[in-house]
C-alpha cells in the first residue's frame, strides 16, 4: 500500500505537519512535566491543610491539558464534549450529594 | 482488496461516518470509566475527610520515588501516543510504528517499576491485615483503596499495553490502514489511563510529606 498521492506529491507538507505536531505536543508534555516536579515540590512545602488541594489542583489542570490537547477535545465536535461532558457532571453529582450529607453530619 | 475495504466496517460507507460513531463511541464508554473510577476516588476522599491524619501517615509510606518516575513514564508515553495518532493521520506508517512500539515500551517499564513497588510494600507489611505495620487503623483503610486503586489501574493499563501492541503488530503487517479510527480511539483510552495515574499521584504519594 503507498502513501496517499497528495502527500507524495508534497513531502514538504509531510515534514511540516511532523514539525508542528511535535512542537504542539512536545511543549505540552514539557509542561505536564514541569507541573509533576511543581506539585512532588509543593508536597514538602508546609502549608498545613492545604498541601492536598494544591496537589489536585496541579492535577486538574495536568487532567485538562491531556483532555484538551492529547484527547483534542479542545477540536471535538459538539457531541464528542456532550459526551465527555456526562462523566464529568454525574461525578460531580455525586460528589455534591455524597459530601452535602457528610458535612453537615460532622 | 482496496485500502478501503479493509478499514470501513458494517454498517459504515464512507470511513469519515465511521471515524465520527467510533470516536463518539469511544468518548461514550470514557464517560463510564470515569464514573467507574470515579465513585472509588469519591471512596477515598470521603475516608480522607474523616482520618486525615490517618491517611497523612500512611501516605508518607508510599515510596515517592516509584510514584513519581511512574508518572514521568505515563505522561511521556501519552506524548508517544498522540505522536502515533497524528503520524497516522499524516500517514508516515515506519515513524507511527516507532511511536507505538515506545509507548508499549513506556507503559511495559510503567508495570515494571510498579512490580517492584508492590514487592517493596510487601516486605514492609503495608498489606491490609494482621501483619500490618501501621499501628493506626484507619491506616489500613488507606492501603485498602491504595491496592484496589493501583491493582484496577494496572489491568487497565495492560489492556491498554495489549491493544496498542495489536495496533503495532497490525500496522507492520500492513493488516490496518492508517485512515482507520482505531488509532485515535486506541489513543483516548490510553490517555484515560494516563488521566486516571494523575490523580492517583498526588492523593496516594504527596500525603503526609511536609
Amino acid at each position: 500500500m503507498s502513501r496517499s498521492p497528495h502527500l507524495d506529491a508534497h513531502p514538504r507538507l509531510t515534514r511540516q505537519g511532523v514539525g508542528a505536531a511535535l512542537r504542539r505536543f512536545g511543549l505540552i508534555w514539557l509542561a505536564l512535566i514541569a507541573l509533576l516536579f511543581v506539585s512532588c515540590f509543593l508536597a514538602y512545602v508546609p502549608l498545613g491543610r492545604w498541601n492536598l488541594p494544591v496537589g489536585v489542583v496541579i492535577a486538574v489542570i495536568k487532567a485538562g491539558l491531556v483532555v484538551a490537547f492529547f484527547m483534542g477535545l479542545e477540536k471535538a465536535t459538539s457531541l464528542n464534549r456532550l459526551a465527555a461532558s456526562a462523566g464529568i457532571v454525574f461525578l460531580l453529582v455525586m460528589f455534591t450529594l455524597t459530601f452535602s450529607d457528610l458535612f453537615t453530619r460532622l | 482488496m482496496t485500502q478501503a475495504d479493509y478499514v470501513i466496517r458494517e454498517p459504515w460507507e464512507h470511513i469519515s461516518d465511521q471515524r465520527r460513531a467510533s470516536t463518539f463511541g469511544m468518548w461514550v464508554f470514557l464517560a463510564s470509566e470515569v464514573l467507574f473510577f470515579g465513585g472509588l476516588f469519591m471512596c477515598f476522599t470521603y475516608l480522607r475527610v474523616l482520618h486525615p491524619a490517618a491517611f497523612a501517615e500512611a501516605s508518607s509510606h508510599t515510596n515517592i520515588w516509584y510514584g513519581t518516575i511512574n508518572t514521568g513514564l505515563l505522561l511521556t508515553s501519552s506524548f508517544t501516543m498522540v505522536m502515533a495518532a497524528r503520524l497516522a493521520d499524516l500517514e508516515l506508517r515506519r515513524l507511527m510504528a516507532l511511536c507505538l512500539v515506545a509507548t508499549v515500551a513506556l507503559g511495559l517499564a510503567f508495570l515494571v517499576v510498579k512490580g517492584f513497588e508492590y514487592r517493596e510494600d510487601f516486605d514492609r507489611h503495608l498489606v491490609p491485615g494482621r501483619d500490618f505495620a501501621i499501628p493506626v487503623a484507619a491506616a489500613q483503610l488507606f492501603f485498602s483503596l491504595y491496592w484496589a486503586i493501583t491493582g484496577l489501574h494496572a489491568i487497565h493499563l495492560t489492556i491498554g499495553i495489549v491493544a496498542v501492541s495489536r495496533l503495532a503488530f497490525l500496522v507492520e503487517r500492513r493488516e490496518l490502514a492508517l485512515p482507520s479510527p482505531e488509532f485515535e480511539i486506541t489513543a483516548l483510552y490510553w490517555h484515560i489511563v494516563d488521566i486516571v495515574w494523575i490523580f492517583l499521584y498526588p492523593l496516594l504519594y504527596l500525603g503526609g510529606r511536609s
